[in-house]
C-alpha cells in the first residue's frame, strides 16, 4: 500500500536501441563533442568523446512554412488502420534492445544527436535520419513516485482498528453476555453523575458570586453604618467581580478536565501501573525474607 | 526528388523533437496544476478551520432564483498560423469586477472582508485556470504535431517508393 506522489523529474527518456547505439559507436570520432550526459554514458563502453559546454544551443524550431507547403503539395491518402497496426508490429519486432545495458537519452541529448547527424550527412558519411532511428527506440514517460507507508504508522493504525472492532463487538454482544450488561458508560446513572459533577461546579460558582455581592451590598452597611445606595451597589459589584474572576479560573480548570478525558484515563492507568510495581517488589522482598 | 526527401526527413526530425519537447512541457504543466491546486485547497481548508464549519450556509451561494451574473473569465481562440503548428491558440480573458455590468466578485458572497487565506486561495485557483489554458494549448499543439508526423510519414513512403 502506498500513496502516489507528484512527479519529481518531468523529463522524458528514450530507451536507446542497438541500431542507434551502433551508429554512435561507429562514428564517434566524427563528433565534435557531446553533452555531459552522453559522455558519461559512453565512458563505460570505452568510447571517449570530448565534452561540449553549450547544450543544444543551435536548436531551431519547426519550419512551419515548409511543413505546410509540403503537406499542401502532396495529397495524402490515409491508409486503413489495419495496415498501420501491422507495420507497427513489424517495427516492434525489429526494435532490439541491449538487455544487459539500458541506456537512456534525454531530450537535450537527442537535439545534439540530430545536429550531429546533420553534420555527418553533410559530410556524406551516413544517410540516416533521426526519425528512422527513433522509431526503433522506445519512449519512457515520467512516472509518479510512490511513497511507501511508514510501518510504525501502519502498526498504530492496526492497533486502533483492533480497539474499535473490540468496542463494536462488545456493544453487539452486550445483550447476550451477562457480565457485560452493566457497561458503566451506557447506564443512566453514570451519565447523571457526570452531569451532576459539572452542575455542582457551575452552581458553586454562582453561589459564591452571589454571596460576595451580598457581602458588599448588605454586610459592609451593617459594619460601617448608613451608606449611600450607589456606593453599596458599587461595593457589591466590585467584590462580586473579584470573586468571579478567581472562581472562573478554577471553573475553567475543572471543566477542561472533562474535555480531555482520554488524558485523565491515561493518567489513571499510569498511576495504577506505578502503584502496582512497588507492591510486586514488596512481595518479592517478603518472600525472600521468609526463605 | 532527393531534395524533397531530405526536406521531409529533416522536418520529421524536427517534428519528433518538438513532440518530445511538448510531452515534457505537458507533464510539467500538469505537475504545476497539481501543485497549485493542492496549495489552494489547503488554504481553503485552513479558512474553514479558522472560521468554523457553520459559518457558511447555502443561503450565501447564488441559486437559480437569484440574479444572473456574467463569468469573470472567458477563453478565446486566436488564429496563429506562423508560430504554431496547430494554427490556433487559446487565450484567457479576465473582466474587471463591475456590478452594474453584471460582473460580480464571488469572494464577497462569503464575507464583506474575506480572510487572507481565502483571498490567497483564490489567487492560487486563478493561476491554476491560466495553467489549464496553457496545458490545453500544449495539448492541441501535441495533437497537431502527431497528425503532421503521421501525414509526413505517408509522404515519405510515397516518395521512397
Amino acid at each position: 500500500m502506498g500513496t502516489i506522489d507528484t512527479i519529481k523529474d518531468p523529463r522524458i527518456r528514450v530507451k536507446v536501441s542497438t541500431q542507434l547505439l551502433d551508429i554512435i559507436k561507429k562514428h564517434h570520432t566524427e563528433f565534435a563533442g557531446a553533452p555531459k550526459h552522453v559522455v558519461d554514458l559512453l565512458k563505460p563502453m570505452g568510447i571517449r568523446v570530448t565534452q561540449l559546454d553549450n547544450n543544444g544551443n543551435g536548436y531551431k524550431g519547426v519550419d512551419v512554412k515548409l511543413l505546410n507547403d509540403i503537406l499542401a503539395n502532396n495529397e495524402v491518402t490515409i491508409e486503413s488502420e489495419t495496415h498501420t497496426t501491422k507495420s507497427e508490429k513489424e517495427k516492434e519486432e525489429k526494435a532490439s534492445f541491449d538487455k544487459t545495458k539500458e541506456i537512456y537519452l534525454y531530450l537535450s541529448d537527442l537535439r545534439w544527436f540530430s545536429q550531429a547527424l546533420g553534420t555527418l550527412r553533410s559530410k556524406g558519411i551516413v544517410d540516416v535520419y533521426l526519425n528512422d532511428l527513433l522509431e526503433t527506440c522506445s519512449l519512457e514517460l515520467p512516472k509518479n513516485a510512490t511513497i511507501e507507508r511508514n510501518p510504525e504508522l501502519e502498526a498504530r493504525c492496526q492497533k486502533l482498528r483492533l480497539e474499535q472492532q473490540n468496542l463494536e463487538y462488545r456493544k453487539m454482544t452486550k445483550d447476550v453476555d451477562a457480565t457485560l450488561k452493566n457497561y458503566p458508560e451506557d447506564t443512566i446513572a453514570y451519565q447523571m453523575k457526570a452531569i451532576n459533577s459539572q452542575l455542582v461546579a457551575v452552581l458553586q460558582f454562582i453561589f459564591s458570586v452571589a454571596a460576595g455581592f451580598a457581602f458588599g451590598f448588605i454586610g459592609i452597611q451593617l459594619i460601617v453604618g448608613n451608606l449611600d445606595f450607589g456606593l453599596r451597589l458599587l461595593l457589591g459589584i466590585m467584590i462580586a467581580l473579584i470573586i468571579a474572576l478567581a472562581e472562573i479560573y478554577f471553573l475553567a480548570k475543572k471543566l477542561n478536565e472533562y474535555d480531555n478525558t482520554t488524558e485523565t484515563v491515561n493518567k489513571a492507568i499510569n498511576k495504577i501501573k506505578a502503584s502496582k510495581t512497588p507492591i510486586l517488589n514488596e512481595e518479592i522482598q517478603k518472600k525472600l525474607h521468609v526463605e | 526528388m532527393p531534395n524533397q526527401v531530405s526536406d521531409v526527413n529533416n522536418l520529421l526530425d524536427s517534428l519528433y523533437l518538438e513532440l518530445l519537447d511538448l510531452i515534457e512541457q505537458h507533464t510539467e504543466c500538469r505537475i504545476n496544476i497539481e501543485r497549485i491546486n493542492n496549495a489552494g485547497q489547503l488554504l481553503l481548508a485552513k479558512t474553514r478551520y479558522n472560521q468554523g464549519s457553520n459559518s457558511i450556509s447555502t443561503a450565501q451561494i447564488p441559486t437559480e432564483n437569484s440574479e444572473d451574473f456574467k463569468a469573470l473569465c472567458n477563453v478565446e481562440k486566436e488564429l496563429d498560423i506562423e508560430n504554431t503548428i496547430a494554427g490556433e491558440k487559446k487565450h484567457l480573458i479576465r473582466h474587471k469586477v463591475e456590478k452594474s455590468q453584471g460582473y460580480v466578485e464571488p469572494l464577497h458572497w462569503f464575507a464583506a472582508l474575506p480572510p487572507t487565506t481565502l483571498r490567497n486561495a483564490t489567487e492560487y485557483f486563478k493561476k491554476s485556470v491560466e495553467l489549464v489554458v496553457q496545458g490545453a494549448n500544449i495539448q492541441t499543439e501535441l495533437l497537431a504535431v502527431m497528425d503532421k508526423i503521421e501525414r509526413l510519414k505517408q509522404i515519405k513512403k510515397q516518395l521512397v517508393l
